[in-house]
């Protein structure tokens, strides 16, 4: 019988040109070959190479058993790598930290760690008490994806002297109805990255109802910062490839992945129309991006 | 956790051909389903565009007061043209037997004609309705308008030809975010029984709001002002990706009011009808938080019907002539004359708008309008039933941010219109931010009022069937009218203490007015006038409409608010201001003169020289909520032979809202002028106690 796997990896090697003069370098597998899984990918790749490291793109097939590491950029990338025969540790990029969480328990004994996209509750706690100091009622939708993190907020923005209204929908049908509950008596809404509760048919409903109550929102990314988010703390692209990029180096030369963390950069938009239409007075962007760093190590 | 295991496929030969290809186009094997992390880079719709957005007050270039849902719901007002009394600088009042007076800073007039009324931006004065506004024929139900916009001066920029004396824009609600269904009932004193009902559906791409509104009162009693409405609204908005939106709105009301006086002979007892439908058709596309480009289309059509017969036996009676004197001087003729003031009139609105951030700092607006009415009413004009105006315009505006405590904001449009020519209408103001929450603004604005038709071409006449005039009234002379100027300057102060809760908008003003079109009279023309007509009662004095006037208007006016505590919210309004009008006669004519120290005194006591208003707010347990208003206005003159003395009026409103299993219902007792017993138009018509009670039921 013959053995595919090593017809595949032959193959790669042939066709793959960049595959076959190789060493032992960092692999980088994308999710997709589209933004932003590519983007990131050649950040690192660049980045990498500048360094003086071998690093390629390569598909999960194609990986070799003595890379010293593999890149796993997006959740079906991990999927993938984890999958695969290979051993090699592993560094998740661009991926939640719940997702994370459940993909590397069935990682067995294989070393695997990551740098998370979503931020951590502190820091969100951290830029309301700066953006928003006088907020002092703070509400959340929850689904059962977003649960824990809501109660993690809570206790966060317990630090700040902040409390935390949270209401709970199974879907997206009962978001409304729960929103209308929710905002009767509250300062500011955060919106957690949950498919149930923020999609492209729910977000137009939520802003514009949480607009109608004069209540800014907080946002995960730049797209909810256009949407009409007041607010957003998200990493961008490049901060995001920097912190592999710190976790690659670390890895290469002490010989073992770091712990699993949250991007250490961030950024905290405003979306200027929406803050002076609600009579926000925000910092610029800069200033409160450094002000949220500075708070959020000491509350 | 199961593990997908690519590697292990079924056949030998089908398995190489999926190598490669896998190989070739990189695996994208486990990415079919949506990926957690979609959600931070899935592009979302830009709702809140900068259209969308209310005006931020302390940025805005002139003086704007936001009447938002709270206001309106605890002002216990029930038309929108209550709702004016809500902004310092406006006189309002329900003129008995007529649209009501709604007029900002002075200058009034038998018909109000100066102030800009909107919905969605679509133009509402009336190229009919004497050039005014006609507030009881707006085709918006007042539980769908999400907010007010009121522009306290003039923005020709922002809001076209007309927006010279005041702008009223009315936004209307998307159903997004609505309840499902909506059935209110309004039933109190002076036979007000009001129905509303309101459908709406809700979709991923778009909704769908559908409004029915029944409108009725008695009025005054022992007055014929007797006012029925029926509306319709419909208004859909639909995505069509992320960056498009499309909206539609369509809507009809029909009025029908008792007009005229039992035994009058020429405007003798009688309902009027007037008719009105609109469809629009909106584009807008929002390519980020400051870029937009919208494209608006809307056709309204307006229909009076309004006609009745002169008794020229009476009249002749009244004259001193034997009825067969009379069937004589009329033969062949009958000597029942019918007199048609029905009307007719169509406008097209075409405008676009293109808002960008080039940079930062600045931001700009730009765009045009074109816009066409045609009236046609044999009764109203006459010689040449029917008539048109074309207007186009042009605009633009910079908002320039050169450090962050300073804001510039510049603007112009260029307009041209049939009646009154072409002119520019600039606009700029400075504001400096001396500390976050508190703004100087500084800011100069002209702006031109057009004449309507009717001031330029009104030809009212009564004519037997076959076309000889009996008499002629109203003709204007008005070929040769210019349009009205306005130049005014102001200096406000914004500030909000937040940790009190205070903030308030104040705002010192200079306005002056010139070219103002007053009538005159003037003997109709020989030869205008063909027999029969009753001897001693001549053919009838014209209105001869010229630009004779100028005004001067200072002011103070301001707008408080307190949040006292966390339930009790108190707003103060407050307008000073003192109106200084001169006539002066280009032509010399004899009555003119003799006219003008009438004119003047009206004209210098249009606004009262203090007005003030004060409400609060108050939400007890259960969720039940008190508001109470108290307002002072002085004396003034509506018109030249009526003196309105100072009055005081007091308004309250209790809401207590209730659950019927899982639908959200609220109950509101409402007393507007709890005191009764005074005028706010003409001393002869005294308003009474208003009181209703309006059951709301959310599905």
């Amino acid at each position: 019988m013959i053995d595919l796997r090593r017809c595949l990896l032959l193959l790669a090697v042939w066709l793959l040109p960049a595959a076959g003069v190789q060493a032992a370098g960092v692999s980088v597998v994308v999710s997709a070959d589209e933004r932003p899984y590519r983007d990131v990918a050649e950040l690192i790749v660049s980045g990498l190479q500048r360094s003086g490291v071998t690093a390629t793109r390569r598909p999960v097939d194609a990986l070799a058993d003595d890379d010293p590491l593999v890149v796993a950029i997006g959740t079906a990338a991990l999927t993938n790598v984890l999958a695969a025969p290979q051993r090699t540790p592993v560094l998740a990029l661009l991926l939640p930290s719940a997702t994370y969480a459940a993909l590397a328990r069935g990682a067995g004994s294989r070393p695997v760690s990551a740098v998370f996209l979503d931020q951590p509750e502190t820091r969100l706690a951290a830029a309301l008490a700066e953006a928003v100091p006088t907020a002092r009622r703070v509400g959340v939708l929850v689904s059962d994806e977003s649960r824990e993190p809501a109660e993690r907020l809570r206790t966060a923005l317990r630090r700040h002297g902040s409390a935390l209204a949270v209401r709970a929908v199974a879907d997206s049908s009962e978001v409304l109805p729960a929103l209308e509950i929710l905002l009767d008596d509250l300062d500011v809404l955060v919106v957690l990255p949950d498919s149930r509760i923020s999609n492209r048919y729910t977000v137009p409903a939520l802003l514009l109802q949480t607009y109608r109550h004069r209540i800014p929102v907080l946002g995960f990314s730049q797209s909810w910062l256009s949407a009409g988010a007041a607010l957003a703390v998200f990493s961008t692209e490049a901060q995001v490839a920097d912190a592999g990029l710190a976790a690659i180096r670390e890895t290469l030369t002490t010989g073992a992945l770091p712990p699993p963390r949250h991007p250490p950069q961030f950024v905290v938009a405003v979306n200027r129309y929406v803050a002076r239409s609600l009579g926000l007075t925000l910092p610029h962007e800069e200033a409160l991006g450094e002000r949220v760093r500075q708070r959020e190590v000491r509350p | 956790m199961s593990r997908i295991n690519l590697v292990v496929l079924p056949e030998g030969r089908r398995a190489a051909v999926l190598a490669l290809a896998v190989v070739l186009t990189i695996p994208v094997t486990a990415a079919a389903q949506p990926a957690p992390e979609d959600a931070y880079f899935e592009p979302l719709p830009v709702v809140l565009s900068v259209s969308r957005l209310a005006q931020p007050v302390a940025e805005a270039p002139a003086a704007v007061t936001v009447i938002d849902q709270e206001m309106i719901r605890t002002s216990g007002a029930r038309e929108i043209w209550e709702l004016m009394r809500l902004v310092p600088g406006m006189t309002v009042s329900n003129a008995v037997g007529q649209s009501p007076a709604v007029v900002f800073h002075g200058l009034t007039g038998q018909f109000n004609r100066r102030l800009q009324v909107l919905i969605d931006g679509r133009s509402y004065f009336s190229p009919f309705f004497y050039g005014g506004v006609n507030w009881r024929q707006l085709p918006v139900a007042l539980e769908d308008i999400e907010r007010i916009e009121v522009v306290r001066g003039s923005d020709s920029v922002g809001y076209g030809a007309n927006a010279a004396h005041g702008i009223v824009n009315i936004i209307t609600r998307q159903a997004l975010g609505m309840p499902k269904a909506t059935v209110l009932a309004m039933q109190g004193a002076q036979g007000v029984g009001d129905r509303m009902a309101r459908a709406t559906l809700q979709g991923d791409d778009g909704s769908l709001r559908v409004t029915v509104r029944d409108t009725h009162d008695t009025g005054i009693d022992n007055y014929r002002d007797d006012m029925a409405s029926l509306l319709f609204n419909l208004r859909g908005d639909y995505r069509l990706g992320v960056a498009d939106s499309v909206r539609v709105d369509v809507g009809q009301i029909r009025t029908s009011t008792d007009v005229g006086e039992i035994g009058d002979l020429f405007d003798p007892a009688r309902r009027r009808v007037v008719e009105s439908a609109h469809a629009m058709l909106a584009w807008q596309r929002a390519m980020g938080p400051g870029d937009e480009v919208s494209l608006r289309y809307f056709r309204s059509r307006e229909r009076i019907r309004d006609s009745y017969l002169i008794d020229y036996l009476a009249v002749g009676a009244a004259a001193g002539l034997a009825a067969p004197v009379v069937t004589g001087l009329f033969a062949p003729f009958s000597t029942w004359v019918p007199l048609n003031y029905d009307a007719e009139s169509v406008r097209d609105d075409l405008e676009f708008q293109v808002s960008s951030t080039p940079s930062d700092t600045l931001r700009t607006v730009w765009g045009g309008q074109w816009q066409h009415d045609r009236v046609h009413s044999p009764g109203f004009y006459f010689s040449q039933p029917t008539v048109a105006a074309r207007s186009v315009r042009v605009f633009g505006h910079a908002e320039w941010r050169p450090r962050p405590d300073w804001l510039i904001n510049v603007g112009a449009a260029w307009e041209r219109a049939t009646d009154g020519g072409a002119h520019v209408s600039p606009r700029a103001s400075v504001s400096w931010h001396p500390a976050p929450e508190h703004t100087l603004r500084l800011g100069a604005a002209r702006a031109y009022r057009n004449p309507s038709l009717f001031e330029t071409r009104s030809d009212l006449a009564v004519a037997t069937a076959d076309g000889h005039v009996i008499e002629r009234t109203d003709l204007a002379q008005g070929a040769t009218l210019q349009a009205e100027t306005l130049r005014s300057l102001e200096l406000a102060y914004l500030g909000r203490w937040a940790p009190i809760g205070l903030s308030t908008d104040l705002r010192f003003f200079d306005e002056r007015a010139d070219r103002l079109i007053i009538s005159g009279s003037e003997n109709v023309p020989a030869g205008l006038c063909s027999a029969p007509f009753i001897p001693g009662r001549s053919c009838l004095t014209a209105d001869d409409t010229l630009n004779g006037q100028r005004a001067r208007i200072l002011g103070f006016e301001h707008s408080t608010e307190w949040h006292l505590a966390r339930h009790t919210r108190v707003r103060l309004n407050q307008a000073f201001m003192r109106v200084r009008t001169a006539v002066y006669d280009r032509t010399s004519r004899a009555d003119m003169a003799s006219k003008i120290p009438d004119i003047e005194r009206q004209q210098d006591a249009s606004a009262p020289t203090h007005s003030s208003s004060v409400s609060v707010t108050q939400q007890l347990p259960l969720g039940a909520e008190l508001s109470l208003t108290y307002a002072v206005q002085g004396a003034m003159r509506w018109t030249q032979n009526s003196y309105l003395p100072k009055y005081r009026r007091v308004d309250w409103r209790l809401a207590v809202p209730f659950r019927i299993g899982p639908t959200h219902a609220e109950l509101a007792f409402v007393v507007r002028n709890q005191e009764g017993g005074h005028a706010e138009y003409r001393p002869e018509h005294v308003e009474p106690v208003r009181a209703f009670a309006t059951l709301r039921v959310d599905l």
